[in-house]
């Protein structure tokens, strides 16, 4: 598929102590979402800082729309971001949030913001006279109140740490489609980056996947591409360490077993009682990960 | 300058602004002059020693609260790190407005400094210690003197960067004023004027040059604890 990059980094290196973030390569495609995907403690949000600009004490280099830097006139005032924590202090309410906003993006439009507050049915007690501080809200009311700052920016990318994780089934619906719409509506100039462990809630906003595991990429790729590259293997033989090598991972059951293999290999299955399937970015995602992952079932 | 006010307003607690700047100030200017008017006609040991206690009591109050201040507002702070949040930082004019904040702050701090040291001025005045002259350089000496400290004090913090150490230092900035304290309410013959002009001129140059120097740390604290930009990649 041709695409142009709204990020591209080449190089990106990061050491905490034992841990290392490092990315050869890594490429946004401009007028798509992207998700970023990867166990806890992974490196995705040390990632989507270092892509933000949050840090800059990286090895590397990351450009933005092309070729140019974070420091450039315009590249910060058009990325909106929203973190896990941190990102609005405490003690605020929602009034002083709009002022600040305000007074910090030129692109901010007020009466927007309280449109979307009101849409997204955050709680009005902290606008007002007796404002309550943002701090006495829930987890999901807090994240509503990020993303409604930033959608009410005009912005052409949007980075987003984890914003499914503390929202409802019903707002993370929502929060789909408000994906979507702002994609459709930036006639292709607009982008989406965003990181989730919600991979099927998030699998209908999502075009292009990177997963990231230990501070490396396994993968990255259009997700029509990944699926077509990615096939699941049910069978209810018995499964051979020769059958073992031809996959990604596997689940051995009490009938059988069931896994995922790269499409490219499925010959090696020929003449075995197996059927396979299309497998979803969630299975897909999951596979990739077990192959070094340090999780086991717990004796209880 | 308005907007810099509201803005200012915004990232400090507003409880800290109100008793820092202007509660505390109005009521210690309000029992100043009360008290000063009511023990007027008796002798000037009683005098001193109440002068001597509530100078201690404001200049002790002046260090906590600016130090307060300083934690609790958001571009000054820097000695708390968790108070520089990420709609800031995203910013592209984050650190342009945290450095007009603490600009603004340096001068918020001043004029609360000189409105405290203004209920000295009046309680010597009724008193008549001294000309008129005599009592506004000693005024001025002890405004600039614990600016002057206070500035230091808060970079110091800043510099740092450890909550638990900062508390300390800020404590060791508060013995630090004695000297001031014993100066400011000394009688005001013991103070001639020749001391208190160029020692305010001396406190003067130090507080600019500490403001001066503090502000540029702060400018190089964004960079490396904001943006943790400790290689200066340019990117």
């Amino acid at each position: 598929m041709n695409y142009t990059d709204v990020i591209t980094g080449n190089n990106i290196n990061k050491k905490f102590g034992k841990f290392e973030l490092n990315v050869p390569e890594i490429h946004i495609p401009e007028g798509f979402s992207t998700a970023l995907v990867g166990e806890n403690g992974a490196g995705k949000t040390t990632l989507l800082n270092i892509l933000s600009g949050l840090r800059r004490d990286n090895d590397g280099e990351v450009t933005y729309f092309g070729e140019k830097k974070i420091t450039d006139d315009g590249v910060m005032e058009s990325i909106g971001f929203t973190g896990t924590k941190n990102y609005l202090l405490p003690h605020w309410t929602g009034d002083q949030v709009r002022e600040l906003s305000a007074l910090l993006f030129d692109n901010f439009d007020k009466e927007k913001f309280d449109s979307i507050c009101k849409s997204l049915n955050i709680d009005s007690a902290i606008f007002g006279a007796k404002a309550k501080r943002i701090s006495k809200l829930s987890d999901g009311n807090i994240m509503k109140l990020m993303l409604a700052s930033v959608f009410a920016r005009k912005t052409d990318l949007l980075i987003l740490d984890e914003p499914a994780s503390p929202l409802d089934p019903l707002m993370r619906d929502l929060l789909g489609d408000i994906l979507r719409t702002y994609i459709a509506e930036g006639n292709g100039k607009r982008s989406i980056l965003f990181s989730t462990h919600n991979i099927s809630d998030m699998e209908d906003v999502t075009d292009y996947i990177i997963v990231l595991d230990d501070g490396k990429i396994l993968e990255q790729g259009f997700v029509t591409d990944i699926k077509e590259k990615y096939v699941i293997v049910k069978g209810d033989c018995e499964l051979t360490e020769e059958l073992k090598k031809n996959m990604v991972s596997v689940n051995p059951g009490k009938y059988g077993f069931e896994g995922v293999a790269l499409s490219e290999k499925t010959e090696a299955f020929t003449g075995m009682n197996i059927s396979f399937e299309t497998p979803d970015l969630f299975q897909i995602c999951v596979a990739l990960l077990k192959q070094n992952s340090k999780l086991q079932m717990p004796v209880l | 300058m308005i907007k810099m006010i509201k803005s200012y307003n915004a990232y400090t607690s507003k409880l800290i602004v109100f008793l820092a700047y202007v509660l505390f100030p109005v009521f210690i200017i309000f029992v100043f002059s009360v008290l000063t008017f009511s023990i007027r006609t008796n002798n000037s040991q009683e005098f001193n020693i109440v002068i001597t206690v509530l100078t201690a009591i404001v200049m002790a109050y002046l260090i906590v609260a600016n130090c307060l201040a300083d934690r609790f507002s958001i571009g000054t702070i820097l000695v708390n790190n968790l108070q520089a949040n990420e709609m800031v930082k995203t910013s592209p004019k984050g650190e342009k407005t945290i450095l007009n904040v603490a600009t603004w702050d340096i001068f918020v701090k001043f004029f609360s400094t000189v409105a405290v040291f203004l209920g000295i001025f009046i309680a010597r005045y009724y008193y008549r210690q001294g000309t008129v002259l005599q009592l506004i350089g000693i005024m001025i000496l002890c405004a600039f003197s614990t600016h002057f400290i206070t500035s230091l004090v808060c970079w110091i913090c800043r510099k740092i960067e450890n909550t638990s150490i900062a508390v300390v230092i800020q404590s060791i900035g508060t013995l630090q004023i004695l000297p001031y304290i014993i100066l400011s309410v000394l009688p005001v013959k013991a103070v001639p004027v020749w001391i208190s002009g160029p020692t305010a001129a001396v406190y003067l140059i130090l507080d600019v040059i500490v403001n001066v120097v503090g502000m540029l740390i702060l400018r190089r604290f964004i960079k490396k604890s904001w943006y943790k930009d400790v290689k200066s990649k340019g990117q």
